[in-house]
């Protein structure tokens, strides 16, 4: 009798005790999800184009979905799933987070950024512990997507006019599993029109579980899409289909799809600085040669953007400045320095042999530049910024480029009509190889 | 014995097969597998004819394991692994860092 009492007094104690570590594991978790919420899944995902789920496999879903403007007005778009599901696999989101949102506003590409997470991820996780990526970078305004995936199941860029659908398909190792010096930051683009979609997950969708221990499966998801009619209840039919197929998740469960659209406006702001607003330079001018080498491997516009960005009237205007100065830049370089013709990107098929093209001949690039020289000059209480962009290459027909109407519904040829929509006073010398562009601020414009 | 290993006789190459699902559950094994050989053997087999599946933390005992056998210089075979298998192994492009057939 006593030795039943002692028995019965042990299992309460540690029925207590178990009930007691539990509660501060949950609090813990909550604590912790609470945290990485905030982190994970901020910045511009609310955008009106985006649409996602998010389902947990236990308390909370460690898969990273990020999302934010480019200084010119694109999107950047991550989905990424850590070895394992969790908090542990959460732990890698924090600095991922980091890299993403700081380095997509300061105009870095997308190259850039990769080689930044992997190296991060490279020097902090464990041998075993790895990242599964997808990064995009959708542009309505050049009319493309650029992306890179790594240990990703295939995503779907999904034509709106056509139909076609087209396989993102995983091409390189996860992050955080090479060296940097071994690291593949080469991305793919492919043409995206506005209203265009593309369609990410993680393998959590395709590896959910079915009663006899079948997976859900890429043949599945496929049907779903091709029986898809309108794009804003996809996410809502795999999750049906999902149910129908009495499905049991093993991981988390992410899904994000994202519709090129022209910003109404390109009025992200202008990086934040911290001084007060009284050093501001208001009167130099600087110019920037950048030669072969350099062009094949180094973006130099976040450090051109930074400089100009110090100047404080300039600042509201910060996003058009950069989409400007990108396409003049990618203009001088691709089509000046590299010699390559726009009117290869008039199809899907020629605008994948174009950024072969682009790739080959940047890598045996021997001679060329591209020089900026910028010119502040304060007028008054107001002031004004020159930006003439050079190249190398032997130019264009000025004349008849100029001619042509703006913004037609085309793939090639989009840099110039868009230097000139957001930049009416824009010319360029008559031989092609240079550029110039105005900026004023103080009711100057 | 769901991780079974077998060393050749001149102690150059180690064979280890996986029997059922290739996951965390076998990650203890895996390891006793080839963590006390010593010296580190040439050429390491992994034998996947009996692995069922295979989930990113036995791709993630395969990245260790290559880093004991000495990282880029290893030498690792993945062999016999079913479509499913492969398919995995493809998506995260193991390929680049294995020799998989």
């Amino acid at each position: 009798m006593q030795r039943l009492r002692r028995l019965q007094q042990t299992i309460v104690q540690q029925r207590d005790q178990i009930a007691r570590h539990n509660d501060y594991l949950l609090n813990e978790q909550r604590v912790a999800k609470a945290v990485f919420d905030r982190v994970a899944h901020s910045g511009c995902l609310d955008a009106p184009n985006i649409r996602y789920l998010q389902s947990p496999y236990a308390l909370f879903n460690g898969d990273l979905l990020l999302a934010a403007y480019t200084p010119s007005g694109d999107t950047h778009l991550l989905l990424a799933d850590f070895t394992g599901h969790g908090l542990p696999a959460a732990i890698g989101a924090m600095p991922l987070a980091e890299v993403f949102y700081s380095m997509t506003a300061k105009g870095y590409g997308l190259a850039e950024i990769l080689r930044e997470m992997n190296a991060k991820l490279k020097r902090i996780l464990p041998v075993d512990m790895f990242c599964c990526a997808a990064l995009l970078c959708v542009s309505a305004q050049r009319r493309c997507v650029e992306v890179w995936n790594g240990g990703m199941p295939d995503g779907y860029l999904q034509a709106a006019l056509s139909g076609e659908r087209t396989a993102l398909t995983s091409q390189h190792l996860p992050l955080g599993v090479l060296r940097a010096e071994v690291f593949d930051h080469a991305t793919q683009v492919l043409p995206m029109l506005p209203g265009d979609q593309v369609f990410l997950l993680t393998d959590g969708v395709i590896d959910t579980c079915g009663p006899n221990q079948q997976l859900f499966g890429v043949e599945r998801l496929e049907r779903v899409l091709d029986a898809n009619r309108h794009p804003l209840q996809l996410i809502a039919e795999v999750e049906q289909a999902l149910r129908d197929f009495q499905g049991q998740a093993r991981d988390d469960v992410s899904m994000v799809q994202i519709t090129s659209q022209l910003p109404a406006f390109l009025g992200v702001p202008a990086i934040v600085y911290s001084d007060s607003g009284q050093c501001s330079p208001r009167d130099w001018s600087a110019s920037f040669e950048f030669r072969a080498p350099s062009l094949q491997q180094f973006n130099p516009l976040p450090y051109v953007l930074q400089l100009l960005m110090e100047v404080h009237g300039l600042r509201a205007q910060g996003p058009v400045i950069h989409a400007v100065l990108a396409e003049l830049y990618s203009n001088a370089l691709e089509h000046g320095v590299l010699g390559l013709d726009s009117r290869l990107k008039r199809d899907t098929g020629g605008f994948a042999h174009y950024y072969q093209q682009r790739k080959e001949r940047l890598a045996t690039l021997k001679y060329g530049f591209v020089r900026f020289s910028l010119q502040v000059e304060p007028i008054g209480e107001s002031g004004r910024l020159l930006i003439q962009v050079e190249d190398s290459g032997a130019g264009f027909d000025v004349a008849r480029v100029m001619a042509r109407p703006l913004d037609l519904d085309r793939l090639s040829g989009r840099g110039v009509s868009l230097v000139r929509q957001l930049c009416p006073a824009a010319r360029w010398a008559p031989d092609g190889r240079s550029a110039t562009v105005e900026f004023s601020w103080g009711g100057l414009a | 014995m769901a991780v079974t290993s077998e060393v050749s006789a001149d102690g150059s190459k180690l064979t280890i097969a996986i029997k059922g699902r290739f996951d965390f559950a076998k990650h203890q094994e895996f390891r006793d597998a080839y963590e006390e050989l010593s010296p580190a053997p040439a050429c390491v087999v992994v034998d996947l004819k009996d692995a069922t599946y295979l989930d990113s933390s036995a791709l993630g005992m395969l990245l260790l394991l290559r880093e004991h056998v000495g990282g880029d210089d290893s030498d690792i075979r993945v062999v016999n692994s079913s479509p499913d298998v492969r398919k995995i192994l493809g998506v995260s492009n193991f390929d680049k860092l294995f020799d998989i057939n």
